[in-house]
């Protein structure tokens, strides 16, 4: 067979190209798995943001409370439809709460003309 | 060494991991602009309930003197801003609310806003001098308001505007 230097054959002269192939095929879809993972990611943290808004708009939505932990039980049956957990205190910023959990604070009415910022965190869980 | 065939070949794999380099890094940018856009609407979801919420407070609100704060507001009013500044100042019986707001605001910046009806073009802002906030035109605000009644029978936009 006649050979000339440096050919393999007709697989050897497309051998480059296929690696530059593969190559581009693998980060395109390492791209498009990547942005799956953070579009995800993101869904999940922003179910959670809204679902912190609707516990907290429900523990606050008359501005005056008189009994918080009946408030904030109110706010119970969305915590779980989220799969949520949340607590709220008067006053003190450093509750009980999950190193992880989003932190709201609103002003109200407490028990009558007293002011108090409510502090409410909810967590995953 | 290889054929012109190969060489070419090597072109249009190469110009193939351009395009599909721009398009995965096109789908990061959008994935990570999504997530940053839509975080920002919820931020302001809650800045704009933190205002509505604090001005429905501060009708159960009482001054030191024990008076309704939107009642001594209304009788205020008529009188012109500088008596509604020394009510809220330090000194003024409003003074404990207004330190109240300030210290519950997830913003730095809060403010009081009186805006009559008959001038709406006229805005009167009561906040702390330490924000140092010598413009607001273009700063980032939310803001939420409710009208009421003046002795005079007037009407007012009063709301709480948070700046950043």
């Amino acid at each position: 067979m006649h050979m000339k230097k440096g050919f393999i054959g007709p697989i050897g002269d497309d051998l480059p190209s296929i690696l530059g192939i593969v190559l581009a095929l693998g980060l395109f879809f390492a791209g498009i798995t990547y942005s799956l993972n953070v579009y995800n990611q993101k869904g999940d943290n922003l179910t959670m943001m809204k679902g912190s808004i609707e516990i907290t708009r429900t523990i606050t939505k008359s501005g005056i409370i008189t009994d918080l932990p009946t408030a904030s039980q109110s706010a119970e049956p969305i915590a779980e439809s989220y799969g949520l957990q949340h607590k709220a205190n008067f006053g003190s910023k450093h509750i009980d709460c999950s190193d992880n959990a989003y932190v709201f604070t609103y002003l109200v009415a407490k028990s009558g003309p007293d002011l108090a910022t409510l502090h409410i965190c909810v967590w995953e869980g | 060494m290889i054929g012109k065939k190969a060489q070419a070949g090597i072109m249009d794999a190469m110009i193939f991991l351009l395009v599909a380099s721009g398009a995965a890094t096109l789908l990061i940018y959008i994935a990570g602009a999504y997530g940053a856009s839509a975080n920002q609407q919820v931020i302001a979801i809650y800045n704009y309930e933190f205002a509505g919420n604090a001005l429905v407070a501060l009708h159960y609100a009482n001054d030191s003197k024990g008076k309704w704060f939107f009642n001594e507001l209304k009788e205020k009013l008529p009188s012109g801003f500088t008596e509604v500044v020394a009510y809220l100042g330090p000194g003024g019986d409003a003074h404990g609310v207004w330190q109240k707001l300030k210290d519950a605001s997830p913003s730095t910046c809060p403010a009081l806003t009186f805006r009559s009806v008959a001038a709406p073009d006229v805005v009167d802002e009561y906040r702390d001098p330490q924000c140092g906030l010598t413009s607001v035109k273009d700063r980032l605000a939310y803001a939420s308001s409710v009208d009421i009644k003046d002795a005079d029978g007037d009407t007012w936009a009063v709301g709480v505007k948070l700046y950043y």
